[in-house]
């Protein structure tokens, strides 16, 4: 049972996401093309690289500050919307958890928790608009019901089921949001980008951890 | 169907572009280490300063009408992605400074990301407490009525703005003034798009839109996200009518009324078309008793090779038609003094 999320299994994690995302980019990318404009996949990608390149800068040794230099070279590209979402969760991340604490599982739940909030603050979307909240919110939810475990490995994986059904759940949903908004009625049946990324980063996460 | 433009490596795509635009323009931008295109009249009086973001792949929109009398800074993003709230902050920053007290004028166009990135940056610029004031355009009546234009999408208007603004700016008006003048003009403008062949993503090759040989779609997005009514291919006048006429209505245009009118080729409509479709949207305004007072027909905001035009109509006044008539010299917007 994994207790605590150190450099190790963060790096591992972030790795595993990146990973996901660099597997699935062009699916990403044609679920974009037909209700959006047919990037997201290419982006997503880009911020990954971003962030691997800044994972591994360092410092391994202090991760609040690890995920913040994350957060700033994330919004530091330029990215269109991805940008600021993806920074915006790496700085809730940063914020959510005290310097030289070591993360449990009552900490990764506030970490994300802190996330959301960062997220929300910049999206303005809310569950049912179809975006990437819509899984985003649900797999926070899910992680921190099964804190209580205290087994990281068994929250990420909560996580990442509910990041999946929250991701499926927009197949059904007309777009409020973001590109897509344009699109109104003609984008149900069609799943949003955006969540499924988020779906592609908690799998990559849930992977990360038992490696 | 492969997609057949000239380019070179699609992840140089802005770099390469912006440093050609630079070497193609030295007397009168700059292109920094960073990649921000600045005005080489930076700095040249104490005024507000104009800073604007955007994606790129619009071209010659927005970084081909900095310049003096146009934007000061325009911070680039990457093809059709609008730039993080880093570079945003930097830019501001950097107009905050050379505009010696006067402040900065902080332009986007409502697009998600814009939006995103222009909202960050103006907290971490109130934080730095920096003198901006930041104003949206949102101009397109075909996604929202103008009782919700905060979902309506910022379109070519904009470019006609930046005029008013920074004429204003060099007439020593404060930055007040300057925002009350731009969200004036910004509001008295509306814009519709129409698209009959969509363009394809130069970094990805992917279609964007795909249109039917006998279709067309009024009301398009900026990028060809699909939003509008399709409907078969109309002759120009017909469709200069249906636009015109809908444009009109949102604006409540009554005769006696003076308007500019801008004709924005998306990219592969020619200028014979956009020339034809003016003439139509002109007589029909004579006929409302309307005068058009400024026009500008061209590739303005464009989308790569998409097929389609925008047209946008916005009220004018004697401080405007003053404003609009000043010199400039941005790469695509001269007037000669």
């Amino acid at each position: 049972m994994v207790k605590f999320v150190e450099y190790g299994h963060l790096r591992n994690m972030l790795s595993a996401a990146a990973e996901e995302i660099e597997r699935n980019k062009d699916y990403l990318s044609k679920l974009d093309e037909i209700i959006g404009d047919g990037d997201h996949g290419t982006t997503i990608s880009k911020a990954m690289t971003i962030m691997t390149e800044a994972l591994a800068a360092g410092p391994e040794d202090d991760l609040k500050a690890l995920l913040k230099n994350i957060s700033r070279v994330l919004l530091g590209f330029a990215g269109g919307a991805t940008g600021p979402l993806l920074g915006s969760m790496f700085t809730g991340l940063s914020d959510g958890m005290e310097a030289g604490e070591r993360i449990d599982a009552a900490v990764l739940c506030r970490m994300f928790q802190a996330s959301e909030k960062a997220v929300l603050k910049v999206s303005g979307a809310a569950v049912g608009d179809k975006t990437m909240i819509d899984a985003f919110i649900p797999a926070v939810a899910a992680l921190c019901r099964d804190a209580a475990t205290g087994d990281i490995s068994r929250m990420l994986e909560a996580g990442m089921q509910a990041a999946q059904a929250g991701a499926e759940s927009t197949r059904a949903l007309m777009a409020r949001k973001g590109r897509a908004r344009n699109m109104a009625e003609k984008s149900v049946g069609l799943l949003d980008a955006g969540a499924m990324s988020i779906s592609f980063l908690f799998k990559g996460f849930h992977k990360g951890i038992q490696a | 169907m492969a997609m057949k433009k000239f380019i070179n490596d699609p992840k140089d795509l802005t770099k390469e572009l912006l440093e050609g635009l630079a070497l193609s323009n030295p007397s009168r931008i700059t292109l920094t280490a960073d990649g921000l295109v600045v005005s080489k009249s930076l700095g040249d009086m104490k005024r507000v300063h104009i800073v604007t973001i955007a994606g790129t792949g619009h071209e010659p929109a927005i970084s081909g009408f900095v310049g003096k009398g146009m934007v000061d800074i325009c911070v680039p993003g990457d093809i059709f992605a609008a730039p993080g709230p880093n570079k945003c902050v930097e830019a501001i920053k950097m107009a905050c400074d050379a505009s010696k007290g006067a402040g900065v004028l902080f332009v986007v166009l409502n697009h998600s990301g814009d939006m995103m990135s222009g909202n960050m940056a103006m907290e971490m610029a109130e934080e730095l407490k920096l003198n901006v004031r930041k104003l949206v355009t949102q101009e397109d009546i075909s996604n929202a009525p103008r009782s919700d234009a905060g979902n309506r999408r910022g379109l070519v208007g904009a470019l006609a703005m930046y005029k008013m603004a920074s004429a204003a700016s060099r007439e020593g008006k404060s930055l007040g003034q300057v925002y009350d003048i731009s969200e004036k003009f910004s509001l008295n403008m509306a814009t519709l798009a129409v698209a009959m062949r969509g363009a394809t993503h130069p970094q990805t090759g992917d279609f964007i839109s795909v249109f039917a040989e006998d279709e067309m779609e009024i009301g398009m997005g900026q990028h060809g996200e699909g939003g509008g009514k399709r409907t078969g291919i109309k002759t120009a006048d017909e469709t200069a009518t249906i636009m015109c006429e809908a444009l009109c209505a949102d604006l409540n245009i009554k005769s006696g009324e003076r308007l500019m009118v801008i004709v924005n080729g998306s990219g592969s409509t020619t200028l014979m078309e956009q020339l034809i479709v003016f003439r139509k949207v002109h007589r029909i305004l004579e006929g409302k008793g309307v005068s058009v007072v400024a026009s500008w027909v061209d590739d303005i905001l464009t989308v790569q090779e998409a097929a389609g035009f925008q047209l946008c109509l916005a009220r004018m006044d004697d401080q405007l038609l003053k404003y609009w008539n000043e010199p400039c010299d941005a790469p695509y917007l001269r007037v000669v003094g």
